[in-house]
């Protein structure tokens, strides 16, 4: 009797996983079909339009693009039902990347926080939402910088913080604090190959150096005949200093 | 933006002023540039593209970017343009004769 029962029990759980892992990837495999078949989409406009006279090119483009909203509709659908999932991240990664971090709902920053914090695909996510300025992708990414424990999220959370704020003067403070963080703790982060904590840095220097009331930094250059020029020859004159160009 | 630098220029030219270029064009396009738009202020010229040694120590991100910098030598001004180039310059001026 007592074996029985085990058997049974052991029959009904294993049932249960199978059941589960059968979940599981029937939700990735959607997932998959349904980026697939919009990248498809792009990809064949890309390649009819490449056949197109250069002049034409891009308003073919603009004009035949697959909007990608119902694709993100049915993947945002999908993640609220499976926020657990792997498969998930990788939606959600996919809909930032379209987006820049724009059609992301607030069910999906919650899934990303509850479920996704720790994984390693985390930091491509939290790349994409340099022009996510809503409340959750803010609160996010904050959660990210305290709460990951993977070293590349926090990074890349710390630097689109920092690349959010660069041109608010208001949070000039801010951003300084986040660029000190990111050299202090980050020194290492790349993005795009290139450190740049270290580059954050000399461009606050750069500025701070160029404030207003500061003294102008001495130029010695040439003009474009070679001739030797510098800025301090003109002391005594007020300088409008011009950077400019003819385009 | 030549016109109203040229007229600048121009009412100033008794006055302790002078605009000063960061020129990031090409040579052959900057020589035509000074030609064709009669520019007869000096500049540097930051090596042909932008992103050129003056433009990155002056932390240069976009073009035109004006400093207004006061006889002393000290910066005074940012990213003034147009009618506010003026009322800066004049203001500066105006503390210069005040002295």
């Amino acid at each position: 009797m007592k074996a029985k029962t085990l058997l049974v029990m052991l029959v009904a759980a294993t049932r249960l996983t199978v059941a589960q892992t059968d979940t599981k990837n029937k939700v990735a495999d959607q997932i998959s079909e349904l980026i697939a078949t919009q990248d498809a989409a792009v990809a064949k406009l890309m390649e009819e339009v490449r056949a197109l006279p250069r002049e034409q090119q891009r308003e073919a483009y603009q004009k035949g693009y697959p909007q990608p909203k119902d694709t993100i509709d049915a993947l945002s659908a999908i993640v609220r039902k499976n926020p657990a999932n792997e498969a998930s991240l990788k939606a959600i990664s996919w809909m930032s990347g379209r987006s820049r971090g724009r059609a992301l709902s607030p069910e999906m920053f919650a899934a990303l926080e509850e479920h996704h914090l720790n994984s390693s695909e985390l930091s491509t996510v939290v790349l994409s939402l340099y022009s996510a300025n809503s409340e959750e992708a803010q609160a996010f990414l904050a959660t990210v910088v305290e709460k990951s424990e993977v070293k590349e999220a926090q990074g890349s959370a710390l630097y689109v913080q920092a690349m959010q704020m660069e041109r608010d003067p208001v949070k000039a403070e801010e951003y300084k604090a986040i660029v000190e963080k990111l050299n202090a703790e980050h020194a290492d982060f790349e993005v795009r190959g290139r450190k740049v904590a270290a580059m954050m840095k000399a461009t606050v220097e750069a500025k701070e150096k160029l404030a207003i009331g500061k003294p102008a930094p001495e130029i010695i250059g040439k003009d474009v005949d070679g001739n030797e020029m510098k800025l301090s020859d003109y002391k005594g004159k007020i300088v409008v200093l011009d950077f400019w160009g003819d385009w | 933006m030549y016109p109203h630098e040229r007229s600048l220029v121009e009412r100033l030219k008794d006055k302790p002023f002078t605009i000063l270029g960061v020129n990031s064009d090409p040579a052959e396009k900057y020589k035509k540039a000074i030609k064709e738009n009669n520019i007869t202020w000096p500049s540097f010229w930051d090596g042909g593209k932008t992103g050129g040694p003056i433009a990155k120590a002056w932390a240069v991100r976009g073009w035109p970017t004006i400093y207004v910098i006061d006889a002393k030598g000290v910066i005074r001004y940012k990213n003034t343009r147009g009618k506010a180039m003026d009322e800066a310059v004049d203001a500066l001026l105006k503390e210069m004769e005040g002295e």
